[in-house]
């Protein structure tokens, strides 16, 4: 039972302030979805929270502790960015094998994940040949090595066929259920509707509304209308 | 270092195909150097041979007959497999070779890249960041990458040395009147010192990728350093007359004269400190600082730096 807490954090690349004063809360047993336009600042919030990039100001932390300071991090956090940083030249389960040896897992945990995610009869393919979907597959399974308490997974949708957003659908449901926390990045607002029990939506690197997903959407107004209205002032790339 | 991060960095290297490539064209780079050095004392004495009988024959410029005998015993005798010197040569796994002559470029150049690729590869694919999440402490995974890099090395250390040591045995077999003249003690230090050689130049090619993060433009650096140094050392010996041994402590040719191979500055006649005894010590120990202060600046910048 973990939570995910963001407080005032700030983060400039050269003059551009990509997260200004940004702040949420991720609770045990909720997903959070993460909305927000291209260059919102959404991934940058990602990046800080896993110790990928340093904040100027604010904390970004899993119960109290930075991600840095996590003694067996990749059993408290489970995570997917971007591509998932696949070797195109590696099997799928080779890229499991080494992230395995990293943590310190049993190379049992490989064949698990691999039989979780539905890439058995794909694992000993180079990733090259892989779909995008079969590497979201791969991606989710990096993020499942460990039996984490907490999900973080920017766009773990992109590339997957609507059996593939059914089995995402349900795996972070069932994750979430059995107390878990999710933070969930994502563009496919009608994946996040579907999924999410609070939003936050962030605009020109703020917050710009935090809620329950009731709260938010209402039986008048589609989590689109809401979207669309909350970035309206931000639409665009900065 | 951890074990983990080793294992890690190490299986890495084992299940991509650039690594293999790049120690086989280090194997093959040796197998040539060590042809040539062993058809070498030969072709020169069927030359010889020629040119005594052919008042005619020219090499490379016309020359008087007793010019090219000359020439060409002198050059038969630099390069007779049966002495110590040259026996000791074809063991260097640098490849210098008994004049220089060899695939040092080929074998520094391969261990530099190995470094190179071992870091960049992770920027290049994004494996930075599923690496970085799996061990948080950047200076882990730098150690872990030195490691797994240097096992890497010294696995194709070995086969270098096995190809050297096949040289050296057809050599004195095929030579009419040779027999080994260096003992299996020095045959040895030769070895650990190539092996040491070897894996200081990757850890130099690894801090390049490091500080450089791009694929290519570290394997442009690399490759730069392993082709403008012998030039920058020529012109700085041309230049004073084969006065200067400044330029002996750059890192290709410090790593040559510690590997039991000649430096340019030899070549150039000069006389430089790091000779044999002291001299080699003086050489690796100038390696190994310039492959720790440049490990150390890649970790400073690697801990600051942020990945994504």
């Amino acid at each position: 039972m973990t939570t995910i807490r963001i407080e005032g954090l700030h983060k400039s690349y050269g003059g551009f302030e990509a997260v200004h004063d940004v702040g949420f809360t991720a609770e045990p047993g909720r997903v959070v979805g993460l909305l927000g336009p291209n260059g919102a600042g959404k991934s940058t919030t990602l990046h800080v929270l896993l110790g990928l990039a340093r904040a100027d100001a604010g904390t970004a932390t899993f119960d109290g502790r930075r991600y840095a300071d996590l003694e067996h991090p990749v059993q408290v956090v489970g995570a997917l960015l971007d591509a998932g940083g696949l070797h195109p030249g590696r099997t799928g389960r080779d890229h499991l094998r080494v992230l395995a040896a990293a943590s310190r897992l049993p190379g049992r945990r490989v064949d698990e994940v691999l039989a979780a995610v539905g890439m058995v009869p794909a694992a000993d393919r180079r990733v090259r040949t892989y779909s995008l979907g079969m590497k979201q597959r791969l991606g989710i399974a990096t993020a499942l090595l460990g039996r984490p308490e907490v999900l973080v997974l920017d766009e773990p949708a992109n590339g997957l066929d609507p059996a593939g957003m059914r089995w995402l659908r349900e795996l972070l449901r069932t994750f979430a259920d059995d107390g878990g926390t999710v933070l969930l990045a994502s563009h496919v607002l009608g994946e996040v509707a579907q999924v999410a029990d609070d939003l936050v939506v962030i605009g020109q690197g703020r917050v710009v509304a935090a809620g329950t997903l009731a709260e938010l959407v209402t039986t008048d107004r589609s989590l689109e209308d809401v979207y669309l209205d909350l970035t309206a002032a931000t639409e665009g790339v900065r | 270092m951890s074990l983990a991060v080793f294992r890690a960095e190490l299986l890495k290297l084992r299940t991509t195909r650039t690594p293999w490539v790049v120690g086989i064209v280090a194997v093959a780079g040796m197998v040539l150097a060590q042809v040539l050095t062993i058809v070498l004392p030969r072709t020169l004495r069927t030359l010889e041979a020629l040119s005594g009988a052919d008042a005619g024959f020219h090499v490379g410029v016309q020359m008087s007959p007793a010019d090219t005998s000359e020439l060409l015993s002198g050059l038969a005798a630099a390069t007779d497999l049966g002495t110590a010197t040259a026996q000791r040569a074809l063991l260097d796994l640098m490849g210098s070779g008994p004049a220089g002559s060899g695939s040092s470029g080929v074998t520094a150049l391969c261990v530099l890249l190995l470094g190179a690729l071992a870091a960049t590869t992770d920027f290049r694919t994004g494996g930075i960041v599923p690496t970085a999440l799996a061990v948080p402490d950047r200076l882990r995974v730098l150690a872990g990458k030195a490691g797994a890099t240097a096992t890497a090395v010294l696995a194709i250390g070995v086969a270098l040395a096995l190809v050297t040591a096949v040289g050296l045995v057809v050599a004195v077999a095929t030579t009419p009147g040779a027999s080994l003249a260096i003992g299996p003690g020095e045959a040895l230090g030769v070895w650990a010192r190539g092996l040491a050689v070897m894996v200081l130049l990757s850890w130099l090619g690894l801090a390049v990728g490091t500080l450089v993060r791009g694929q290519v433009a570290a394997i442009v650096v690399v490759v730069a350093l392993a082709l403008v140094e012998p030039m920058v050392q020529a012109a700085a010996l041309v230049l004073t007359g084969g006065a200067t041994t400044a330029t002996s402590w750059l890192p290709i040719t410090l790593g040559s004269l510690a590997s039991a191979g000649q430096g340019a500055a030899q070549l150039f006649g000069a006389t430089t400190e790091a000779g044999p005894g002291l001299g080699v010590a003086a050489a690796l120990a100038g390696l190994l600082a310039w492959a720790a202060v440049l490990l150390v600046t890649a970790g400073a910048v690697l801990r600051r730096r942020d990945l994504a």
